[in-house]
């Protein structure tokens, strides 16, 4: 079954310049799917669209077998709300409520739109365990690497179980020696196949943990393809060419 | 007369300082956030003419009424003398309305000039913060299921007041100050006490008394401001 469906998605910006063209993809229940390509050629964008972060110009967005948008028109402001939430997303920068510790982070939001839930504590407890900081439940994100931060981050967003993980650049604003740290929890979820669409710039990721591979490029996408045929048999000049850009480890 | 007598007379006067200080603080904050709200409102009626032809007409996609009648509010008010706003406020009924002013309306004269005008100030210092607030709060609380108002009071404000007590420390400890100013229509604060005093008595002791209060008054502001700076520093 599908939980994200785009059928030609395009989006301009200010009536003139194309980000999105035409982009159509299906992601199924369970699938790991990586974006990848060079910057600015609209990979952020499309997930960022997935998620209501950004509006598109034209085309379709349904989650599950519900529209978001059907042909460049938006349902009503309740429906979007709770369709949009029913996704998590991990952003690059974090995005950690300063103001709040590691605990609040998880459960306030949780709360919020889960009144009276009985379980917040424990799936704090579950989740904070399993990325590894069950000993930082009471710190402020101030205190945390900006690896601890990113891992708090995706604990937060796994809080009301989403029907699909959209991650943005996870590592792109961590140190290298951090980015290993987030990288396996993606991978602890990868096989625990937890329906993910990440963008990304770690080819090692994307080889290793993604069951497809989308790249996206002048707003569309150029090529689609397994690990191996992305890797190992790029059909495109353009692709061959980013892969060989020193992206390649 | 030494300068305990001189405090003994002016009890009242002292009194009605800090009342004048609290009310405006009270009116001031709130008001602030609603001006600061109006200041920043992005309505624009004639957006649709984004697409016109004409430069001319392009121009006027930008109007944006609220946003501007608010900035003009706030300008007026920043860029002339309070004490001249209050005689304005004060006298303002009888000499344009005909209304007769009674003793009582001098204190409401007081507050509503005060209030007013340090809205336009506070305005300024939220808008600041709130717009040095990262969008990528907004994202968050937004795919976090948080609607547009509980992301403002939950995520949003509780970072913006950290982010500007110390510029509203300034504009309290100006206040306490600036209570004086009501000794121009005649309000029975404690300047107004100390000046009758110290011309009654030929002596400049009233005026020494009255510097020791405003010192000792922004004394305990700075103290009391000081412990909410700490109290909010709980993060970074």
């Amino acid at each position: 079954m599908s939980v994200l469906r785009l059928e030609n998605v395009r989006k301009t910006f200010d009536d003139r310049l194309e980000v999105l063209r035409d982009i159509s993809l299906t992601v199924e229940e369970g699938e790991v799917v990586a974006i990848i390509g060079p910057s600015g050629g609209g990979k952020s964008t499309l997930l960022r669209c997935m998620i209501d972060l950004e509006e598109i110009t034209g085309g379709s967005i349904y989650v599950g077998e519900e529209p978001l948008v059907r042909d460049g028109k938006y349902c009503g402001r309740a429906d979007r709300a709770r369709l949009t939430s029913e996704m998590g997303m991990v952003f690059q920068s974090f995005n950690l409520f300063p103001h709040m510790t590691v605990r609040e982070n998880l459960i306030r939001p949780y709360l919020l739109t889960n009144p009276g839930a009985q379980d917040a504590e424990s799936k704090c407890a579950a989740l904070l365990e399993k990325v590894g900081l069950a000993d930082k439940r009471d710190e402020y994100p101030c205190r945390l690497s900006g690896g601890q931060q990113q891992r708090v981050a995706i604990a937060r967003a796994l809080m009301k179980d989403p029907r699909v993980m959209l991650f943005d650049e996870p590592t792109s604003a961590l140190d290298p020696q951090l980015t290993g740290e987030v990288l396996a929890i993606m991978q602890q979820l990868a096989a625990e196949h937890r329906t993910m669409v990440v963008v990304t710039h770690e080819m090692s990721f994307a080889r290793g943990a993604a069951d497809r591979i989308l790249y996206v490029n002048g707003g569309r996408i150029a090529e689609e393809g397994t690990p191996q045929e992305i890797f190992e048999r790029p059909r495109t000049e353009e692709l061959r060419a980013f892969l060989g850009s020193g992206f390649d480890d | 007369m030494n300068l305990l007598q001189i405090f003994a007379q002016v009890g009242e006067g002292m009194g009605n300082s800090i009342l004048i200080f609290v009310q405006t603080l009270l009116f001031s904050l709130p008001l602030g956030l609603l001006v600061a709200f109006g200041r920043m409102n992005r309505w624009a009626p004639l957006a649709a003419l984004k697409k016109a032809r004409s430069p001319l007409l392009q121009k006027l996609a930008g109007f944006r009424p609220v946003q501007l009648i608010f900035k003009l509010f706030i300008s007026i008010l920043r860029g002339t003398p309070l004490m001249l706003q209050l005689m304005v406020v004060y006298y303002g009924p009888y000499y344009i309305f005909k209304i007769p002013i009674t003793l009582g309306y001098q204190f409401y004269a007081v507050i509503i000039a005060f209030a007013v005008n340090y809205a336009a100030y506070f305005a300024e210092i939220y808008r600041s913060g709130i717009e040095s607030m990262p969008v990528g709060q907004y994202e968050a609380a937004k795919v976090l299921g948080y609607s547009k108002a509980e992301t403002f009071f939950r995520i949003i404000l509780p970072q913006v007041v950290k982010r500007i007590l110390p510029a509203v420390t300034n504009e309290v400890i100006t206040l306490v100050k600036d209570t004086s100013l009501a000794f121009v229509i005649g309000y029975a604060e404690l300047f107004t006490l100390v000046k009758r005093i110290a011309a009654k008595e030929a002596s400049v002791l009233p005026y020494v008394g009255a510097a020791i209060f405003y010192y000792v008054f922004n004394l305990v502001v700075a103290v009391i401001m000081e412990k909410l700076e700490k109290k909010m520093s709980y993060y970074n």
